[in-house]
């Protein structure tokens, strides 16, 4: 391929003939040679096609947002041999370039390999590839160029930071009939002692109350409190107006990260877990226990981008036909308009325990623009409409409006108990 | 050798320095035309080339640098045919010189950014030799473009070739064409931004 400096030197080449001829000059027709004699040259060796194998290793491929991948690429040239080649590994944007480098310009003798290693950093959760590797042969009088696309890919998933939340209360308050960790206020398996009866031949000897049976001259047996386990729905709300602030800092992203704790500390004391997520589509994770719940929750997280303008309003209708009733809703919601209020209000009419976990887009917003008079005035204004919905919304859930800048764990913490005690 | 940091200098002052031996060898002749009809003109030239030099510091890159070396060459040329007459070497060396600054411009571009970052040894050996391979080339294509086009006019000169017929002046231009027109053929090179 030509570069355009060859293209400039065979312009100026001619220029300088025509000139010359036109003017009658033997020098400057003379002169026209000079550009020839570099475009001669550049003929001579021009730059092969680059024929390269390439292998990407990396140290590790699931990560969270923040942690190091050490990347090494090691390219042979399966061709001839390449004066001048130009490597770039392509690492999308949102991986940052820590140390070293993924872009070198190297001679390569056939049959030789050189390393290209480097150090990234990932800003935003995600799903990315590192690839393809894009190679030139050049010129170097940068006359001719051979491009080549080596096609390796290589798979990335970033999760977002995982919140502490071990200290927190966070169960549902109604509980179904699976064995748990939730007092479900009945008898039946449990530690927490709720009441004396008489004893029933099968009772276990160590439940029997010796001393009840001392005063009054019978068996009696202890009953305990049984420990279940409920059911938690996840609604995130992932809507296009919900995107304030920067690609790695706004309302969704903080949900995302909410969301993931919540999951993580819900699943963690056997109860089940399911995750809608409103965006450009309406994504969804069916209610389920453990690890492997965890892990679809997670990969359902990494893949959310702000998008789509749904109404907020079939939030209710959306939860009834897809999830069991009785369950906990958490809404995972910036708040940035009324229709929340009237969609928390369907939802607790529907017979679902409602609790909002609201990241402040007002204090991301604060955070970006810093200190001045006029954002000043707006912040105070913008919290006072929020603090307004918020007080709204609290007589019918409980609310918790969570400034990113703080830990989850401390915002909920703040609630003695919640949900609130039917 | 020398230090990382200081090829990275090197690197970055090869074209800058070359721009400056162009610019002011440019203005020394300009500023020496003391015709009426012409002066104005060549002036406005060389001020709107090293405009144009200097626009091409910023974020502009190369457009406006070609842009400048051209009009500075242009006023040099025109300067020298129409006013105070060609001499062969120095238009040859200031036409060497320019090409130099562009190819030192890429040579800058493809490499700085590589010194300026910490590398292994071994990486940085191999980018030294490319750059050494990319000099050495350059070093050869300006030797060759400086003795050629002598050789070429003393070869006219002496008579040995019919410099002044019409048969050369066909023969040279379809020999310049065919080349043109072979470029031409050539596919482009992708733009950086539509990779």
């Amino acid at each position: 391929m030509r570069t355009t400096v060859s293209s400039g030197l065979a312009g100026t080449s001619l220029a300088f003939l025509l000139a010359g001829l036109g003017l009658r000059s033997w020098e400057l027709v003379i002169i026209a040679l000079v550009p020839l004699v570099f475009l001669a040259l550049g003929a001579l060796a021009p730059p092969s096609r680059p024929r390269l194998l390439a292998l990407r290793t990396m140290s590790r491929d699931r990560l969270e947002v923040g942690r190091e991948i050490e990347v090494t690429l090691e390219v042979r040239n399966e061709g001839a041999p390449l004066d001048l080649l130009e490597i770039l590994d392509a690492i999308p944007p949102e991986l940052s370039l820590a140390r070293g480098s993924n872009h070198a310009v190297v001679p390569l003798d056939a049959g030789e390999s050189f390393t290209l290693s480097y150090t990234v950093t990932p800003t935003l959760k995600g799903d990315y590839r590192l690839g393809p590797v894009r190679a030139r042969s050049l010129d170097p009088l940068a006359l001719a160029a051979e491009d080549t696309i080596v096609d390796v890919l290589s798979r990335v998933v970033v999760a977002p930071m995982l919140e502490d939340l071990r200290r927190t209360k966070l169960a549902p308050r109604r509980t179904r009939p699976w064995y748990g960790q939730v007092p479900s206020r009945q008898i039946g398996i449990g530690t927490e002692f709720w009441g004396v009866r008489g004893y029933v031949p099968g009772d276990e000897v160590r439940r029997i109350n010796w001393k009840a049976c001392a005063r009054l001259d019978r068996l009696f047996s202890n009953e305990y409190e049984g420990e279940r386990s409920g059911d938690v729905i996840l609604f995130l709300d992932a809507r296009r107006e919900c995107f304030i602030g920067s690609d790695s800092q706004n309302p969704v992203e903080y949900g995302v990260r909410a969301a993931l704790a919540i999951a993580e500390h819900i699943l963690a004391t056997k109860n089940r877990v399911g995750l809608i997520v409103q965006r450009d589509v309406l994504d969804w994770v069916d209610p389920a226990y453990g690890r492997k719940q965890l892990y679809r929750i997670l990969d359902s997280l990494v893949h959310v981008r702000s998008g789509g303008q749904w109404s907020f309003h079939r939030a209710s209708w959306v939860v009834s036909r897809l999830f069991p009733d009785h369950a906990l809703v958490i809404l995972i919601s910036p708040l940035v308009d009324r229709t929340s209020l009237e969609a928390v209000t369907d939802i607790a009419a529907h017979g679902y325990d409602v609790a909002v976990v609201s990241p402040s887009p007002i204090a991301i917003e604060r955070a970006l623009l810093g200190d001045a008079s006029e954002v000043d005035v707006a912040y105070r204004i913008l919290s006072m409409e929020r603090a307004n919905l918020i007080s709204q919304l609290r007589r019918v859930a409980p609310v918790v409006d969570w400034d990113p800048s703080t830990p989850l764990a401390l915002s909920l913490r703040r609630l003695a108990a919640w949900p609130l005690p039917g | 050798m020398a230090s990382p940091r200081v090829r990275f200098q090197t690197v970055r002052a090869l074209p800058l320095a070359s721009l400056l031996v162009l610019g002011v060898w440019t203005a020394w002749e300009v500023l020496l035309v003391d015709e009426p009809r012409l002066d104005v003109g060549l002036q406005g030239l060389l001020v709107v080339g090293i405009v144009s030099l200097f626009v091409s510091f910023g974020r502009w890159g190369a457009w406006p640098r070609r842009s400048g070396i051209l009009l500075l060459a242009l006023a040099y040329f025109v300067t020298r045919i129409f006013v105070s007459g060609l001499d062969l070497v120095p238009a040859l060396v200031y036409l060497i010189l320019a090409i130099a600054s562009v190819e030192f411009q890429i040579l800058s571009d493809r490499l700085a950014p590589l010194y300026s970052r910490r590398l292994p040894r071994a990486e940085e050996r191999r980018i030294d030799a490319a750059m050494t391979r990319s000099v050495s080339r350059l070093a050869v294509a300006s030797l060759l473009a400086f003795l050629v086009p002598l050789l070429a006019a003393d070869l006219a000169r002496s008579g040995a070739l019919p410099a002044t017929t019409i048969p050369t002046a066909l023969g040279l231009s379809a020999a310049v064409i065919a080349i043109v027109a072979w470029l031409a053929l050539l596919p482009g090179r992708v733009r950086p931004t539509e990779e």
